[in-house]
C-alpha cells in the first residue's frame, strides 16, 4: 500500500515556516500527523539537520512504528539513514534517558522495569498486611487494589512526591488557606486522613521498589524529569542533542510527559513542533490533561 | 597435505629474510593450520631449537590446542616450545626478573661471607628471595575493592556512597563497573593521573570519584605487594623500557615470535611484544573476527601493526576449506557492510556445484513456530542426513532468557543438548534445593539454640537465588517435586498460620506445636510432612559436619527424595542424564571447597562462601572451568564467544530480533572500551562515532556465529519482537544471491529455501509432544489396537513422566501468588461459571478442581480429537449456511470439516475411523432429524424464523453470579411449544437416574425462562411451554431421549446450582466417590488417588 503525500496548501504553509514553536490545532482526521511526518521528510531532505538531531514523540508503540515505516518510505532514495531518527514514546523516551543515566540516578545497571501487573501485586502484598483504619476495602479486593495504584500512579503523573504529600498533610491549612468557602475547606480537611493512609502505602511501594531495584511505568516519566531538573550538565546534554522536537497528539500528554518535554526544550537551543486536538481527548484514563495544549505558557512563546 | 605445500614458499621466505609477518584471511581459511605446519617446518626441516620459538595465545584453551596439534604433527612432546598467553609469559618473566634482582643483591652483599660449601643453606636463601609473586584471583580483587569502598569518606564520596547505600543490586552493579573500569585503564596502560585530566570534557563527579578509587586501589596493591593481572602487564612493559639488560636478554632469546589472534591484542600487550622481539614476529590474525572488545582488545593496535608491515610480508590466505560456498558467500557480504576494516578476498574451496547443506533466513510469526522450526530442522540434520547431534551447535547470545527458552525446549523433546554456562549448576532447581535444606537447616539450628545473631550474617537475596526466611523456605522446600505437598492442603496450614502468628515466631514453630491438628486434615499429606520434619530436624543438629560430608549425605539420605527419583532411576531420558552431570560437577566443587578450607568447612561456612560468591558475581567458581566441551554428548548450546575456534556441521542462530543483535545502543555512563580507544587515539569521544564502532563490534559478533558452519545454517528471527535490522541485510543479501543463480542452472538453488518445504510430520510430533494428552491419547489407542491391554501402572508411570516434564508442579498457578495470569490480574473473585463448569463440577469436583482451577484443560479445546467437535460444527455449518437440507450438501460440509484439521490427526487409522463413523452418522442423522423430524416440523409455522443453532446465552443467578452457555438446537414447534434438543456424538444413551440428576438440559430451560439476551430476539419462550431433548448421533434406532416434564423441579434445581457455586467458591473439591464408568473416560484420572491410589 503507498502512501502518498499530498498535502494541501494550509498544510505546506505550516511546514515552511520557520518558527521556534509551530502548535498545530486541528481537529480529528485533517491529517495532523501527516503534517508532522511531512515536517520532519521535509527537514530531512534539506539537510537542515542530521537524523540523530530529531527527536519525535508519539503516544503509543504502533504510532512509533507507523511513523518511522512512512518516513523510511519517503526518504528511501534519498540514502539517509532513517533508523538513527529517535522516535519513541513518552515512557520510552523515559526509559531510554534512565538506562543512560542510571547511575546517577543511583539505580546501578541492574534495574528492573516491572509491569501493571507486578506493580498491583506489590500493592496486593502491601494490602494484605496492611492495617487499615479508614479506607474500606469492600467486596472486590481486585479492584480495591487497582484504585490504590491508580492513586499512587497519579500522584507520578503530577509529579508529586511522597515529599509532597507528606509536607500536604502536614501542613494542609495552610494549603488549603486560599479556599473562601468553608464547605470546601471542610471537605477537604475530612480527606486528610485517608490520604494519610494512601501516603503510607505510598511509603511502603516505594520501598519496597527501592529494595529490589524495581522501576515502574509512571517512574519512567516521573524519574527522567527530576533528574533533567536537578542535573543541569545531562540536562544540556539532550538540549543539545536535540535540534528539532516533534509531539504528536499533545492533548494526550499528561502533566508529567509535558514538564519533561519542558526540560528538553530550550528556547534558543531547539526548535519544537507540537500536534494535538483539544476535541480528542480520548486517553484521558492516563491522566492526560486537556490544558497542556491551550495553556502552552511553560514553554515560552505560544505560535 | 597439498595445502600445506602451498605454504612452503611462504615458510621458505619467512625464514630466508628476517622480517615481520602478517597471515591473515577469513575465518576457515586456515590460519591456526599454517601456524601448526610453520612450527613444524621450523624444528623438522630448518632443524631450529624448539627452546628459540614461542607462541602468544590468546587464552588458556587455544594454547592446550596448539600444544597438543603440534605435538602431533611432530611426533614427539612439545614442552620446550614455549606455548603461552600474555599473562603467563608476564607472570613468568616478573618472578624470573625479581628474582634475578634479588639474587644479584644478595650476592653484592654477601658475596664475602658466603661460604660454597652450605649448599642445603643457599637453596633455602634461594627460596626465600625468588617467592612466588603473589596474583590476586577476581573474586580477590572484588573483595579489595569491597574493602576500599567500605572505609570510604561519606563527604568526599558522595556519588559513590548514595549508590553502595540504595540497594543491594545497585552496590554490585557499581563495585562490577569499578572493577572494569580498573582493569581497563591498566590494560590500556593509562595512569589515574592521565585519565583525570582527558576526562575533563565528560567528567561528572561520579567519574572522578571512581578515578580516586582507582588510586587507592593501586597503593593498596603497592602496600601488600599484590599483583593484579593489570599490574602484571604495567610492570613487565615499563621494566622491558627501562632496563636494557633484560630487554636485551629477552630480544636474544627468542628466534621466532608467533603471536595468535592478534585482532584480540589490547595496548599493553601490543607495547610489550614491540619490545621483546628484534624481528621474525609472524602475527596471525583477522580484523573482522576481533569480538573481546569488552574485554579489552582493541582493533585499532591490529591496524598499526597492519599499517607498520611491508605489503609482501602480508599473506592473504583466500582459500577458505571450512564454509561451504553459500555460508561463505553470505557471511562475507555481511561483514563487508562494515567500513572499518581490510578487504580481502576469499572462495570456498569447494565447487558451488556440489554444495551439500543448506542456508535458511527466515521468520515466524512467533516463538513457538520458531523452535518448531528448529527440532523438525534438528531431527532432519541428525535422522535423515545422519549428522552427529554434537556437530550441531545453536550459538546464543548469553542472555538467561534465551538460553532458558532453548533449554527447556530441548529437554521436553528428550533431545541431548551439552550447556557449558556458567550458570548451569547454581541455576540447577536441585542444586538450589539442596542449598535450601543446607539453609534451613542452619537457621533453624539458630533459631533452637535462640541464637538470632548469626541469622543476620547471611546477606539477603540477591536475583531470588536463595531465600532468607524460614517461612519462605519451609514452603519452597514442601513445595518441591520431592515432597509435593498438596498446595491446598498447606494453604489451609498457612491461614491457621497467619490468624494466629502473634504466638509463634515461625512457621516451623507452628507446624511442630500443632501436628496432630494437620493430621486431621489429611492423612497423607500430613505423612509428607512428618517426613519433611524428621530430615529437617535431623539435619539441623549436624550443622557442625564437613560440608561435603553434609551434602553427600542429603544426597544419600532416602528422605529427600534424591535416591529414589533420580540417582537409582534406571529410565532416566537422555536428558535428564544431564542432570546427573551436572549434580556430579556440584558435589565435586563443593568437595573442592572442603578440601580448600580445612579449617572452615561446616556447611554454615560454605553457605557463607556461596553467597560471598553469588555478591561478587563470580558464580562460575563453583564450577570447574577445566571441562572441555568436546568430552560431551548432545547439541552445543554456546555463546558466540565460546564459539571461537570450533567449527560445526551445522549452526543455529535464533531469536535474530531488535534488541537481541545488535542490542540497543545508550551511551555509555563510566567508562567504556569503544572511549579509552578513543582515548588512546588522543580523540574525545562523540556519541555518533561511538554508537557506528558499536554496531560494527556486534556485527562482527554474528559473524563470527556465521563462519562456525560448515554446511548448514539457520537463522531464524520471529516477528513478535519485530526482527533485528541484521536479519533484514542477511535477507536481501540472500535474495541477492539467490538472483545471480537465477540464469545458471545450480543445485545451489534449492539450498537456498523458504519455511514451506520441511517435513510436517516431524512438525505434528513436536506438537504432540508439548500436549501430554494428545500423547497418551495417541499411545492409549495404538496399545489398544495392537495388544488389547488395559491401562496399567507401569503404563501410568509414563504417564506421570510426560505429566511431571509439561506440568511441572513448580508452574502450577496456586503455587505462585495470585496474579500470575497476566491476562487477567484483578479477576480474584470469579462470577462466571459456564454450564460446562458447573456440569462437571456435578460429575467429580476434584476434576473440576483441575480444568477449572489448574487451568489443564482437555485436549478437545484445541484439537478436534474426539468427534465431537466436528459433528457439532457441521451441523451448524448446515443449518446456518444454506436452506437447502438435502443429504449431499451435509456430507459435504462433513467432508471440509475433516480435510480442514486432517494434519492434526497424525495417525492414518484415525482419519479412517472417523471419516467412516461420520458418513454413517450423517446418513443415519439425516434421516432421523432433519427428514423426519425438521422438515416435517418446519411446514408447520412458515412465517418466522423457527430454530436456532448453536445459540449462546447467559442469565443471572442470584445477585452475583452470571451462568453462560450455548444451546445446540431450538426448534419452535408452535405458538406454544418449543423443544431444546441437546446432540450427543455417544451412542450410549443415559438410564433413568441419568435423567434425573442431569443438569444440562434443565438448566437451558431455567436459562431460557430467565434469560433476557435470549428474549430479545423475539424468542419470547418465558410463556412457552418447552420439551427437552437428547439426541444421540451415534444411535442408529431411536434416535431422540424425551426428559419428561416431571424431571424438572426448577426449586430443587436452584438449590442444587447454589450449592455447586458456593463449594466452588469455598474451594471444596473432593473426589467423587466412584462411578467407574465415568471415571474410566475421564482425562484427570491420572491425578487421581482413587482410581488409581497414592501419588507415587
Amino acid at each position: 500500500m503507498e502512501i502518498e503525500f499530498n498535502l494541501t496548501d494550509e498544510q505546506k504553509e505550516i511546514i515552511s515556516s520557520k518558527n521556534e514553536i509551530k502548535k498545530v490545532i486541528a481537529c480529528a482526521g485533517s491529517g495532523k500527523t501527516s503534517i508532522l511526518t511531512g515536517n520532519i521528510i521535509q527537514i530531512l531532505k534539506d539537510k537542515v539537520c542530521k537524523p540523530h538531531e530529531i527527536l519525535a514523540l508519539t503516544f503509543t508503540n504502533n504510532a512509533a512504528e507507523n511513523m518511522r515505516e512512512r518516513i523510511k518510505k519517503n526518504l528511501y532514495d534519498d540514502y539517509i539513514d532513517t533508523d538513527s531518527i529517535d522516535i519513541y514514546t513518552f515512557n520510552s523516551f523515559g526509559n531510554y534517558i534512565i538506562k543512560e543515566n542510571s547511575f546517577i540516578l543511583g539505580y546501578g545497571k541492574n534495574f528492573k522495569l516491572i509491569n501493571e501487573v507486578q506493580s498491583w501485586q506489590i500493592i496486593y502484598n502491601i494490602f494484605k498486611n496492611y492495617d487499615f483504619k479508614q479506607l474500606k476495602a469492600g467486596k472486590d479486593i481486585g479492584k480495591f487494589v487497582k484504585d490504590l495504584l491508580d492513586y499512587i500512579w497519579n500522584l507520578k503523573n503530577n509529579l508529586i512526591t511522597l515529599q509532597n504529600l507528606k509536607d500536604y498533610i502536614k501542613n494542609y491549612k495552610e494549603y488549603l488557606a486560599d479556599y473562601q468557602s468553608s464547605g470546601l475547606f471542610r471537605e477537604e480537611e475530612e480527606k486528610i486522613p485517608y490520604i494519610t493512609e494512601l501516603a503510607g502505602i505510598y511509603d511502603i511501594y516505594e520501598n519496597i521498589k527501592k529494595k529490589n531495584n524495581y522501576i515502574d511505568y509512571a517512574d519512567q516519566v516521573f524519574l527522567p524529569y527530576f533528574l533533567l531538573k536537578e542535573n543541569q550538565v545531562i540536562k544540556q546534554k539532550y538540549v543539545l542533542k536535540y535540534k528539532y522536537i516533534f509531539v504528536d497528539e499533545f492533548q494526550d500528554t499528561n502533566n508529567a510527559q509535558a514538564y519533561l518535554l519542558s526540560m528538553i526544550f530550550s528556547k534558543d537551543k531547539n526548535k519544537l513542533m507540537i500536534v494535538g486536538d483539544d476535541d480528542q481527548g480520548i486517553y484521558g484514563f492516563r491522566g492526560a490533561c486537556i490544558e497542556n495544549i491551550r495553556d502552552f505558557s511553560y514553554f515560552g512563546e505560544t505560535a | 597435505m597439498s595445502q600445506e605445500l602451498n605454504y612452503i614458499n611462504y615458510f621458505r621466505n619467512i625464514v630466508q629474510k628476517n622480517d615481520n609477518y602478517l597471515v591473515t584471511g577469513c575465518p576457515g581459511t586456515g590460519k591456526s593450520f599454517f601456524l601448526i605446519q610453520f612450527v613444524r617446518y621450523l624444528i623438522k626441516e630448518e632443524k631450529i631449537n624448539p627452546d628459540k620459538i614461542i607462541v602468544f595465545t590468546f587464552n588458556r584453551k587455544t594454547s592446550r590446542y596448539y600444544r597438543e596439534e603440534i605435538s602431533k604433527v611432530i611426533d614427539s612432546s612439545v614442552s620446550e616450545i614455549a606455548i603461552l598467553t600474555f599473562h603467563s609469559f608476564c607472570l613468568e618473566f616478573l618472578s624470573r626478573y625479581y628474582a634475578n634482582a634479588a639474587l644479584k643483591n644478595f650476592f653484592k652483599s654477601n658475596f664475602n661471607n658466603f661460604k660454597f660449601n652450605e649448599e642445603e643453606k643457599f637453596e633455602n636463601i634461594f627460596n626465600d628471595l625468588t617467592g612466588e609473586i603473589k596474583l590476586l584471583t577476581a573474586p580477590q580483587q572484588w573483595e579489595l575493592i569491597t574493602n576500599i569502598l567500605n572505609n570510604l569518606d561519606e563527604n568526599n564520596y558522595f556519588h559513590i556512597d548514595k549508590l553502595l547505600r540504595s540497594n543491594s543490586y545497585t552496590k554490585v552493579s557499581i563495585i562490577q563497573e569499578i572493577f572494569d573500569y580498573i582493569l581497563r585503564a591498566k590494560e590500556n596502560l593509562l595512569s589515574p593521573e592521565y585519565l583525570a585530566k582527558k576526562f575533563t570534557p565528560y567528567i561528572n563527579e561520579l567519574m572522578s570519584e571512581i578515578n580516586n578509587i582507582y588510586v587507592k586501589y593501586n597503593d593498596k596493591l603497592i602496600e601488600n605487594n599484590f599483583y593484579d593481572y593489570g599490574r602484571i602487564l604495567q610492570e613487565t612493559e615499563s621494566i622491558l623500557e627501562n632496563d636494557k639488560s633484560a630487554l636485551d636478554y629477552y630480544k636474544q632469546r627468542y628466534k621466532f615470535v608467533l603471536i595468535d589472534d592478534l585482532q584480540e591484542i589490547n595496548y599493553a600487550e601490543s607495547e610489550i611484544i614491540k619490545k621483546i622481539a628484534n624481528n621474525n614476529i609472524i602475527f596471525f590474525g583477522n580484523d573482522d573476527e576481533s569480538i573481546y572488545a569488552f574485554r579489552g582488545s582493541n582493533i585499532n593496535n591490529y591496524f598499526k601493526i597492519y599499517e607498520s608491515l611491508k605489503p609482501e610480508n602480508i599473506f592473504f590466505l583466500n582459500e577458505n576449506f571450512r564454509n561451504n560456498y553459500l555460508i561463505a558467500e553470505i557471511s562475507r557480504m555481511f561483514i563487508e557492510r562494515n567500513k572499518n576494516r581490510i578487504k580481502k578476498d576469499s572462495k570456498s574451496v569447494y565447487n558451488n556445484n556440489q554444495v551439500n547443506g543448506e542456508v535458511v533466513v527466515t521468520d515466524f510469526n512467533n516463538l513457538h513456530e520458531e523452535l518448531n522450526f528448529i527440532l523438525s530442522k534438528i531431527y532432519f540434520l541428525n535422522k535423515v542426513k545422519g549428522i552427529n547431534l554434537r556437530d550441531i551447535a545453536i550459538i546464543l547470545r548469553g542472555s538467561e532468557f534465551e538460553t532458558k527458552v532453548i533449554e527447556n525446549f530441548l529437554a521436553q523433546n528428550n533431545i541431548t543438548y551439552y550447556l557449558r554456562n556458567s550458570r548451569s549448576i547454581p541455576t540447577s532447581k536441585y542444586v538450589k534445593y539442596v542449598l535450601n535444606i543446607c539453609r534451613l537447616c542452619i537457621l533453624i539450628n539458630d533459631f533452637n539454640n535462640n541464637n538470632n545473631q548469626l541469622l543476620s550474617q547471611i546477606p539477603d537475596e540477591i536475583n531470588n537465588y536463595f531465600f532468607n526466611s524460614i517461612d519462605l523456605l519451609v514452603k519452597n522446600l514442601l513445595f518441591f517435586e520431592f515432597f509435593d505437598i498438596e498446595p491446598l492442603f498447606f494453604k489451609e496450614i498457612e491461614s491457621v498460620y497467619f490468624s494466629d502468628s502473634v504466638k509463634y515466631k515461625n512457621i516451623w514453630d507452628f507446624i511442630l506445636k500443632n501436628l496432630r491438628y494437620f493430621k486431621k486434615i489429611d492423612k497423607n499429606n500430613y505423612e509428607k510432612l512428618i517426613k519433611f520434619i524428621s530430615l529437617i530436624s535431623k539435619y539441623s543438629k549436624k550443622t557442625h559436619i564437613s560440608s561435603f560430608e553434609f551434602i553427600t549425605d542429603l544426597f544419600e539420605n532416602e528422605k529427600t527424595g534424591f535416591k529414589e527419583k533420580i540417582l537409582n532411576y534406571n529410565n532416566l531420558m537422555s536428558s535428564e542424564k544431564n542432570l546427573l552431570k551436572v549434580l556430579n560437577d556440584y558435589l565435586e566443587s563443593v568437595k573442592n571447597f572442603d578440601k580448600d578450607n580445612l579449617m572452615q568447612n561446616s556447611v554454615r561456612d560454605y553457605l557463607y562462601y556461596i553467597d560471598k560468591l553469588k555478591d561478587n558475581q563470580f558464580i562460575e567458581e563453583i564450577e570447574e572451568s577445566n571441562k572441555d566441551i568436546d568430552e560431551n554428548e548432545g547439541i552445543r548450546i554456546i555463546s558466540f564467544y565460546e564459539s571461537k575456534n570450533y567449527e560445526f556441521e551445522a549452526v543455529f542462530i535464533p531469536f535474530l530480533n531488535k534488541g537481541y543483535i545488535p542490542s540497543d545502543f545508550y551511551t555509555p555512563q563510566i567508562y567504556d572500551s569503544k572511549i579509552f580507544q578513543m582515548f588512546l587515539e588522543k580523540k574525545y569521544p562523540d556519541d555518533d562515532e561511538i554508537k557506528k564502532i558499536h554496531e560494527e563490534q556486534e556485527r562482527k559478533i554474528l559473524y563470527m556465529g556465521f563462519t562456525r558452519s560448515k554446511n548448514y545454517l539457520y537463522i531464524t528471527s520471529n516477528k513478535y519482537k519485530k526482527t533485528s535490522s541484521f536479519f533484514i541485510e542477511i535477507s536481501s543479501d540472500l535474495k541477492k544471491i539467490k538472483e545471480s543463480f537465477k540464469n545458471k542452472e545450480s543445485g545451489l538453488l534449492t539450498c537456498l529455501q523458504n519455511n514451506d518445504d520441511f517435513n510436517s510430520k516431524i512438525i505434528y510430533f513436536s506438537y504432540l509432544r508439548n500436549k501430554w494428552l494428545l500423547k497418551k491419547k495417541a499411545l492409549v489407542s495404538t496399545y489398544r489396537i495392537t495388544e488389547n491391554l488395559l491401562a496399567d501402572n507401569n503404563k501410568y508411570n509414563e504417564y506421570l513422566l510426560y505429566l511431571n516434564k509439561i506440568y511441572n508442579f513448580e508452574n502450577w498457578w496456586n503455587l505462585k501468588d495470585e496474579t500470575t495470569n497476566d491476562f487477567n490480574p484483578f479477576n480474584l473473585h470469579k462470577n462466571y461459571f459456564s454450564y460446562s463448569s458447573l456440569e462437571s463440577y456435578n460429575q467429580c469436583p476434584f476434576k473440576y478442581k483441575h480444568q477449572y482451577l489448574f487451568k489443564i484443560r482437555n485436549a478437545e479445546e484445541k484439537i478436534p480429537l474426539l468427534t465431537g467437535i466436528i459433528y457439532h460444527e457441521v451441523i451448524r455449518r448446515f443449518f446456518q449456511e444454506s436452506s437447502k437440507y438435502e443429504l449431499c450438501y451435509l456430507l459435504e460440509i462433513f467432508n471440509e470439516e475433516i480435510q480442514k484439521v486432517k494434519n492434526q490427526f497424525g495417525f492414518d487409522f484415525y482419519l479412517k475411523e472417523i471419516i467412516e463413523d461420520g458418513i454413517k452418522t450423517f446418513q443415519n442423522f439425516y434421516n432421523f432429524f432433519v427428514a423426519d423430524y425438521f422438515l416435517a416440523n418446519l411446514t408447520k409455522i412458515r412465517n418466522s424464523k423457527t430454530f436456532f443453532c448453536e445459540k449462546k446465552f447467559e442469565f443471572e443467578f442470584g445477585n452475583e453470579d452470571i451462568i453462560t452457555g450455548k444451546i445446540d438446537f431450538i426448534n419452535i414447534i408452535d405458538e406454544n411449544t418449543a423443544e431444546i434438543i441437546d446432540f450427543k456424538s455417544s451412542q450410549n444413551k443415559y438410564s433413568k437416574q441419568d435423567l434425573m440428576d442431569e443438569l444440562q438440559l434443565k438448566i437451558y430451560k431455567f436459562g431460557l425462562k430467565h434469560s433476557k439476551s435470549l428474549n430479545h430476539d423475539g424468542l419470547n419462550l418465558a410463556n412457552k411451554n418447552i420439551n427437552l431433548r437428547y439426541y444421540f448421533l451415534g444411535s442408529e434406532k431411536d434416535p431422540f431421549v424425551d426428559l419428561p416434564d416431571e424431571y424438572y423441579d426448577e426449586s430443587d434445581l436452584i438449590l442444587k446450582i447454589k450449592k455447586i457455586i458456593s463449594n466452588i467458591k469455598d474451594e471444596n473439591f473432593e473426589i467423587m466417590p466412584g462411578n467407574y464408568m465415568s471415571c474410566r473416560y475421564c482425562d484427570y484420572k491420572i491425578f487421581c488417588d482413587k482410581y488409581y491410589g497414592n501419588r507415587i
